[in-house]
């Protein structure tokens, strides 16, 4: 299991990454994280929704309610344009931080 | 015999609905989407073969606790946790006041009792003229307790008291939180 820090500073490019594909809602996000991870990333429920309504204030995603296959309503959220602009900023960060380590730990980096 | 009553579903979920509005912290829209979650949950778990009733609890441990939910969309509002900040604060000053003012006037009638008790006045002039060291194992005379009560180091204390107990509270707080 990841340390409680990572989770919460990894939250963020999770989430815009997840949304760069296309909308989703809560639910499916949650377990798309779980799955990508291996189980490694155990998101509660209850720590996801303050998340991405943070981001939305920011403006970095949209949301909408819209009636769902099942009949029940969800919403979906999606990424704004400055979320996208944001999203190419963590990546580089992210990357960066990546590649140190990788570098101390004598594996190969990925190029940005 | 068939004894056991058919746990309903929606009901459930419509008194767990209540539960979360009963947080100050959960708007409206916050309860439709953490509903919302629920009911995702209990048709994965649906899917699986659960029962009705263990699907119910089992989603309401995933999504958490109606209170845990609130203090985590709390912390993602500042603005609402600086609402709170602020009433404490005044809640707090008016009790000093309140406190303040209380303190005065039990001070006040406290010396008003000691100043015109007979005993008093008789236990004093009856030691009056004893040596020093007679004097020293008495117990305290009521003139040196009304000295004592009227000295502005005692008032000050008695005045501050309740911001000395706050900060203490709030440190071994602190203490608790680091050795955590």
């Amino acid at each position: 299991m990841l340390a409680k820090d990572l989770v919460a500073a990894s939250s963020k490019p999770l989430v815009l990454s997840i949304l760069a594909d296309g909308e989703s809602y809560g639910y499916e996000i949650i377990q798309e994280v779980r799955e990508l991870s291996g189980g490694h990333i155990e998101w509660s429920d209850g720590m996801l929704y303050p998340v991405l309504h943070r981001l939305e204030r920011e403006g970095l995603i949209d949301s909408e309610w819209k009636e769902a296959d099942t009949g029940r309503e969800r919403k979906y959220y999606s990424l704004t344009s400055k979320g996208g602009k944001t999203l190419a900023v963590e990546r580089q960060q992210w990357l960066k931080v990546h590649n140190t380590l990788c570098k101390l730990w004598k594996l190969k980096p990925v190029s940005i | 015999m068939e004894a056991q009553t058919r746990f309903d579903l929606n009901a459930a979920i419509e008194k767990w609905r209540l539960e979360l509005a009963a947080q100050p912290n959960l708007g409206l829209a916050d309860q439709r989407e953490l509903e919302a979650h629920l009911r995702d949950t209990v048709a994965e778990l649906q899917r699986r073969g659960l029962n009705d009733e263990e699907t119910f609890w089992l989603a309401r441990r995933r999504v958490g606790q109606p209170q845990q939910l609130d203090e985590e969309f709390a912390k993602a509002n500042p603005e609402n946790v600086w609402r709170d900040r602020v009433l404490w604060v005044a809640a707090a000053f008016l009790a000093w006041r309140l406190w303040s003012d209380i303190s005065m006037v039990t001070i006040g009638v406290t010396l008003h009792f000691i100043h015109n008790a007979a005993w008093a006045n008789a236990s004093f002039q009856l030691f009056q003229f004893a040596p020093e060291w007679v004097r020293f194992y008495l117990p305290p005379t009521t003139i040196q307790v009304s000295r004592m009560v009227t000295s502005p180091i005692v008032q000050t204390l008695v005045y501050y008291a309740p911001v000395v107990w706050l900060a203490v509270c709030l440190v071994r707080g602190r203490a608790q939180n680091v050795s955590s």
